[in-house]
């Protein structure tokens, strides 16, 4: 998870990308575009507001559990993950309007110990999730650099759990499956070449923020007793059964990256 | 004649003397010696002991080798009606718990009471839950009165200071209390030798006042209707007719001239410790159950305030009260009749009979052929064509002499000189009425008595009975059927090797019991002093404490007077009193030694004979239940 | 359009909260000791108050969540054939955030759907059952904490609860000074003066109370052991002789044995209001001479007498408690314990009353056999010393008139008496040996750790491999207590519960068949104190 440094660092270099020189809107893509007699290579302009395809960005994702349960399971409300989302911009549905698909995996691990309202109980508690996302968007583009969009993810992973001491620990891994609906805002910035040939690509920084809901299917950890493979054949142990979890929460979630 | 019979208790003093516990003391009532039937009842005991043996004991039970001139007779005071309890209820005084136990001898229930300041000598009222208790810390005494509800107790009633006695009249209306000098614990206090307090008991209201009597008291007799009590003392016999005292009052006196014939006997030898002392006071008969069946915590002081309970009508021959001086001239064996009109006594040492008019207030004298070793009386005036007589014995002529009252003395009536041929005999004892005499001497070990047949009046056919030990006290049941015998007990050890089976007999303790009619003789030997012992009220059996403490013996032994079988009892402390409950409780009480109060009732009947204790008498004092 | 750009950074803001969850300090779970039910277990959660049911016929080992109510105090086996769970609540007096709840004892069947739930007019801390389970008596103890967050309360209050009709009834009784410590209750099915009886008697320094069970309209009986305040004694052990009848109570500080007699009839003194009972009893006392450790009974009628030890004085004192006599009889060495037994010995054939002494902690390094018939006449002659080779720490009794003597010195060490032949046969341990429980009631068996993860057994008689046979099963963890059952589960089998080292303190048990321990066959569960923790709201 980055710190809040970090992100502000970054957030600032996005702030700040608009006073650099605005470069010409590119062509709109796909572009039909004449042929030109090429003489000799005159120097391209270094950056560009050409659409660009591909977007390779890190995302933090913010969720808010509203059961229980699940406030139990992770010890606190308020659960973070961070992941890697890899987009293109499939379908240009008009001039302004494009579908994208995009690829994310978010990793959720949350180290807490097991207490409720009524008593604690010292019992140190590990969650994790990691969740593969497959993600449907439709995005217009009110002006080159803001783009709001609609999302909507499929996804399947694990969550595990891990209750107790090295030793005497309870684990188990579930399988999960969620779909999740949201929207958010893109931003954009020009396009930069690194170098003067039309060989260098253009590359552009992006940022995302997106809030939404995520509904996925109740996990049942039946934990065991974590055997470390030095007992051999070791005395079968029963599963304990610690509840079924809700996974149905608003999320958050805050994307940089770079799009080229 | 009375339904029911007292106990007849040999509660000998001695025995009373004991070693004190830590714990709470109690005192034991009933008189201890002096039971001799007379026309008056008896209500108090002379502890004097024979020369030289304990106050108030059996005397020496241990006797030494033989003698040559006759040693004077060793006058026993027996007393069989020692500590007795009331009809159900057994009550115990804790001087320093200031507190008396009543002990329910059918629940075993106790509860405790405060009567007053250090209560310590505590009297029964014969047949009756009812008991007098002496507060000696405050010289008052309180009535304790016991029902199914409970005990109540009355205001404290002023008495004479230091009073240590009780005598309670027939029937219970009247009570005299007095300070008895004889008594192992008198304090002497001034202003109290010639006063006595005289208490009227009541269910409306108990009165008591002081009556002045003659110098020292030592006995208070009754006449048999408890109109009046007779109060012996050195002076003569002061005379309290309870109608006619309603206040405080000098009681007539009826001297006896005691002092001149002292002081001209030429057999007064050296003056004992009891020169000049009251004159010693038979028990002219028995009440039933009139003494509070309490016994010492501590082991036993010895006779408590000299309450006897008594027969009203039944005349245990008990042996002769308190012990004689050889030799002293003073009046002797005072007995008086059950109307109350005259008394009897002898002249230490002497030759000489004096019968006392107490109505009259004059006194006769009439001499024998020899001194008169024993005087005893027989007053069956309750039953039809009854009569009284005086029986003295001559030991020196061996002869036993009838004296009719009165008209033996003014010459009405002759005498009746019977001789015992070929017998030594010193003592006489009379049957309750008077059916049989028993003859015997203590004076030296002979191990005989005789018996003889009274009646018809006139009778005399003695026989003699053949015992394997010597004599040392006689007591015969109530039902006239069997005599009592304590043995007395030679030096030595009976193991020593080298010994005959009589010299071993000898030298052990031991008892016997004499059929009457048939002068069959049972000798049951004992490991220790068979002392203090108890007739039941039906005569069914004789109990006597067996106590060795170095020894762990501690028992109580039953022998039935049917068939002398003998069963024994072992108690879980030392015991130091016994006593009889009235009424229809088939129960002997054991008093035992223990620091919080130990008391067993056995039920006398022989196929039962079950043993019921009780330990802690403040302890169950305070149970809620 | 540049302040614009800010706002990603105010979304991202929260992402950096960290929402931290009630953290640290908080207690630690207290479950209660487990108790074992004929087929299964209970453990009992005294944090969230539920009873967490184990059948261990399951194969799942799923527990069984039971609600009981707020603070559960105490928990055990209701006694007699009956196999259910008893557990006392403290409840909670409430506050003006939550709501007051009263005290309750619960009975769970493990075979009945719904627990019998009484509600109780105090908040008691102790709970003593008779030995049939057929009522219990619930009061508080000598040290309680101020009765469950009340501050003025009567600590004299009992709550007899009768079990036939799960009723209960508050019974204060009178304090002479202090407050009840123990309850003993009369043997079952006894009778007294023609009537079926059951009695309590509650003991309390210096005093102790007797309440009839049967008749709660009526008052107790208050009995005090010292006349007055300047000594202390503290009654500790009751025999009752329903056929005396009396009762006897020895007690720390006196050198007596109280003899108190039920006498048939109401009280001399009975009060006004016509409550008292139906008898009444006097005290007696019993002297021994010196302190007293342990006491027994044996004869019947007139021979009843009652065998007490003497440990600092090294002798046995018989009492009659007919005539309140006392035999001492030296023993030579340092007795505090009594075995009593009925059986032949080496120099008679004869079924005759017996008795082993023995100094449990005293250091005593032998025993004595005691002949008790006509004890009082025989005395010394009637006793025999044998030496043992370690001073005793513990003694239990087997059944066909054995016994099992534990001793130490340091290690572990253990004999087998057999109290007819007075053998005494050493049991061999290699000195690894940690603990052991005797199985007594089934298989007369032996059960023992090393203190880590090895069990071992050893038959005491034979059951089919043997007399002294011997066996191990080496289970995966360290074994913490060792629980037979006594009874066959709905599977067939009977079950050997091994309560394992549990230091999360989750529920760890490792089962065994106890009639032919085998690993291959050995189940556990881990965790089941955990079961729906995420649901239930706490763990």
């Amino acid at each position: 998870m980055t710190t809040i440094r970090q992100g502000f660092v970054i957030l600032s270099t996005v702030a700040l990308l608009p006073a650099l020189p605005a470069a010409a809107a590119g062509p709109a893509w796909p572009a039909t575009q004449a042929v030109m007699p090429v003489a000799s290579e005159p120097e391209l302009p270094t950056t560009s507001w050409e659409p660009l395809r591909f977007t390779v960005t890190a995302e933090i994702q913010s969720a808010w559990m509203l059961q229980d349960d699940a406030r139990r399971l992770w010890g606190k409300r308020n659960v973070g993950g961070a992941g890697l989302c890899f987009s293109y911009d499939a379908v240009e549905v008009s001039s302004k309007m494009t579908l994208g698909l995009d690829l994310s995996w978010l990793a959720t691990a949350v180290s807490t110990t097991m207490a409720s309202t009524a008593a604690g109980l010292d019992l140190p508690e590990k969650s994790s999730t990691q969740v593969f996302n497959l993600g449907l968007s439709l995005r217009y583009q009110v002006f080159r650099w803001l783009s709001p969009y609609a999302r909507v993810a499929g996804g399947a992973g694990w969550a595990a759990l891990t209750v107790g001491s090295p030793g005497f620990d309870l684990r188990d891994r579930e399988f999960l499956y969620q779909g999740s609906a949201g929207a958010g805002l893109l931003l954009r910035s020009p396009g930069v070449r690194i170098g003067h040939s039309r060989r260098w690509p253009l590359l552009a920084l992006v940022g995302r923020v997106e809030g939404g809901y995520i509904m996925g299917n109740a996990t049942n950890f039946s934990l065991k007793l974590h055997s470390d493979g030095s007992i051999k054949d070791p005395i079968p142990v029963a599963p304990v059964s610690v509840g079924e979890i809700a996974r149905r929460f608003p999320y958050l979630r805050v994307s940089i990256g770079v799009a080229f | 004649m009375t339904k029911s019979y007292g106990l007849i208790a040999g509660m000998l003093v001695g025995a009373l003397c004991g070693c004190s516990s830590s714990g709470g003391e109690a005192s034991m009532a009933g008189g201890t010696d002096n039971a001799k039937p007379s026309g008056g009842t008896y209500g108090g005991g002379n502890p004097r002991a024979a020369a030289g043996g304990s106050t108030g004991s059996l005397g020496p039970a241990v006797i030494g080798g033989g003698t040559a001139a006759l040693p004077p007779e060793q006058e026993q005071s027996l007393t069989f009606l020692a500590p007795q309890p009331g009809k159900r209820y057994v009550y115990v005084a804790n001087p320093t718990r200031d507190s008396v136990a009543v002990i329910d001898s059918v629940s075993l229930a106790i509860a405790e009471v405060t009567p007053g300041d250090t209560p310590t000598y505590v009297a029964t009222v014969s047949g009756e839950d009812v008991a007098l208790v002496i507060n000696a810390g405050s010289s008052t005494l309180s009535v304790l009165r016991t029902t199914d509800a409970g005990t109540t107790v009355s205001s404290p009633l002023p008495i004479v200071k230091g009073a240590n006695a009780i005598a309670i009249a027939p029937g219970g209306a009247h009570a005299v209390v007095w300070f008895d000098v004889a008594q192992p614990n008198a304090k002497i206090l001034s202003g109290s030798f010639q006063n006595v307090s005289l208490v009227t008991l009541s269910a409306a209201g108990d009165k008591a006042f002081t009556v002045t009597v003659g110098f020292e008291p030592s006995a208070v007799v009754f006449s048999d209707d408890g109109t009046a009590a007779f109060v012996v003392t050195k002076d003569g016999i002061s005379e309290l007719r309870f109608a006619s005292l309603q206040t405080s009052a000098i009681a007539p006196l009826v001297r006896i001239e005691s002092s001149a014939a002292a002081a001209s006997s030429p057999d007064a030898g050296t003056a004992s410790p009891d020169a000049g002392a009251v004159p010693d006071v038979d028990a002219p008969s028995l009440d039933e159950g009139s003494g509070a069946g309490s016994s010492s915590e501590d082991g036993g002081s010895a006779r408590e305030a000299g309450v006897v309970p008594m027969l009203p009508d039944a005349k245990p021959a008990t042996p002769d009260t308190a012990p004689a001086i050889a030799g002293t001239g003073l009046p002797v064996d005072v007995s008086v009749t059950r109307d109350g009109h005259w008394a009897i006594a002898r002249r230490d040492g002497r030759n000489e009979l004096l019968l006392v008019d107490l109505v009259g207030n004059s006194v006769q004298s009439l001499s024998l052929s020899s001194p008169v070793t024993d005087l005893d009386i027989s007053d069956t005036t309750d039953t039809a064509g009854g009569d009284i007589h005086a029986f003295a014995v001559l030991r020196d002529e061996s002869k036993l002499v009838r004296i009719a009252i009165p008209d033996g003395f003014t010459g009405a009536a002759p005498l009746d000189i019977w001789p015992v041929t070929g017998e030594t005999v010193g003592q006489v004892a009379i049957s309750a009425h008077g059916k049989y005499a028993v003859l015997y001497t203590t004076a030296v070990p002979i191990e005989r008595l005789v018996v003889s047949p009274l009646l018809p009046s006139g009778t005399f056919a003695p026989k003699g009975v053949v015992l394997q030990k010597a004599i040392r006290a006689v007591a015969i049941a109530p039902d006239e059927r069997t005599a009592f015998v304590v043995h007395t007990k030679v030096t030595g050890n009976p193991s020593d090797p080298g010994l005959t089976v009589d010299e071993a007999i000898d030298r052990q303790y031991g008892y016997s019991a004499v059929s009457l009619e048939g002068r069959f003789a049972t000798l049951q030997t004992t490991s220790a002093n068979p002392d203090p012992f108890a007739i039941t009220p039906d005569s069914s059996s004789v109990f006597v404490l067996l106590r060795d403490d170095a020894a762990n013996l501690r028992m109580a032994e039953q022998m039935s007077l049917t068939t002398f079988q003998v069963k024994d009892f072992q108690l879980g402390s030392p015991p130091n009193a016994i006593g009889a409950l009235g009424g229809i409780n088939h129960k002997v009480f054991v008093n035992q030694v223990h620091s919080e109060g130990r008391i067993s009732f056995i039920d006398w009947d022989w196929d039962s004979g079950t043993v019921e204790s009780v330990t802690g008498f403040a302890l169950n004092g305070r149970i809620r239940q | 359009m540049k302040r614009a750009y800010f706002l990603p950074l105010l979304l991202v803001l929260p992402l950096a909260c960290n929402d931290d969850p009630q953290s640290g300090g908080t207690p630690s779970r207290r479950v209660m000791p487990i108790v074992a039910l004929d087929e299964s277990v209970a453990y009992v959660d005294g944090t969230s108050g539920l009873v967490f049911l184990l059948n261990l016929a399951d194969p799942a080992l799923k527990p069984r969540l039971v609600p009981t109510g707020k603070s559960p105090v105490a928990a055990e086996k209701r006694k007699g054939a009956n196999n259910q769970l008893l557990v006392l609540t403290h409840g909670d007096p409430g506050s003006l955030s939550t709501q007051s709840e009263p005290a309750r004892l619960v009975l769970i069947d493990p075979a009945s759907k719904d627990p019998v739930t009484i509600e109780l007019p105090g908040r008691y801390d102790q709970l003593a059952q008779s030995d049939d389970g057929a009522f219990a008596i619930l009061h508080y103890s000598a040290t309680s904490s101020g009765a469950g967050g009340s501050m003025l309360y009567n600590p004299n209050d009992l709550a007899v609860v009768k079990f036939a009709s799960n009723t209960v009834k508050s019974r204060p009784i009178r304090s002479l000074g202090s407050v009840p410590d123990q309850v003993y209750f009369s043997p079952p099915g006894s009778t007294l003066f023609g009537l079926q009886r059951n009695l309590a008697v509650v003991l309390a320094e210096n005093y102790v109370t007797i309440l009839d069970l049967d008749r709660d309209d009526r008052t107790e009986i208050t009995v005090p052991l010292v006349p007055d305040g300047k000594r202390t004694v503290e009654p500790v052990q009751v025999l009752f002789d329903m056929a005396g009848p009396a009762i006897y109570i020895r007690a720390d500080g006196s050198n007596d044995i109280f003899q108190i007699s039920l006498i048939q009839g109401a009280p001399v003194d009975q009060n006004a209001s016509g409550t008292s009972n139906d008898f009444h009893v006097s005290l007696s006392l019993l002297g021994a001479g010196s302190a007293l450790s342990d006491m027994a009974m044996f004869g019947t009628g007139d021979s009843t007498r009652l065998l007490v030890t003497a440990p600092d004085s090294q002798q046995i004192v018989i009492l009659d408690p007919t005539t309140g006599s006392a035999t001492s009889i030296p023993t030579g060495t340092q007795v505090d314990r009594i075995l009593l037994f009925k059986g032949p010995s080496p120099k008679s054939s004869q079924s005759q009353d017996r008795a082993l002494l023995l100094g449990v902690g005293t250091g005593a390094t032998s025993v004595v056999f005691a002949d008790l018939r006509d004890i009082e006449t025989a005395q010394g002659l009637a006793i025999e010393s044998w030496s043992i080779t370690a001073p005793v720490v513990d003694i239990t009794p087997l059944p066909g008139n054995m016994a099992l003597l534990k001793q130490g010195n340091g290690s572990v060490a253990l004999s087998i008496v057999n109290l007819e032949d007075r053998t005494i046969e050493p049991i061999g341990s290699s000195g690894l040996l940690d603990d052991v429980t005797v199985e007594a009631t089934v298989r007369s068996r032996l059960w023992g750790t090393d203190g880590a993860n090895r069990l071992e057994y050893l038959d005491l008689v034979n059951n089919g491999q043997g007399r002294l046979y011997s066996g191990e099963v080496i289970v995966d963890r360290t074994i913490a207590n060792i629980l037979p059952l006594a009874k066959k589960s709905a599977d067939g089998n009977r079950y050997l519960v091994l309560e394992m080292l549990d230091p999360m303190n989750v529920g760890y048990v490792t089962l065994l068949n106890a009639d032919l321990p085998d690993r291959k066959g050995a189940r556990s569960a881990y965790g089941f104190l955990l079961t729906d923790t995420f649901q239930r709201g706490q763990p």
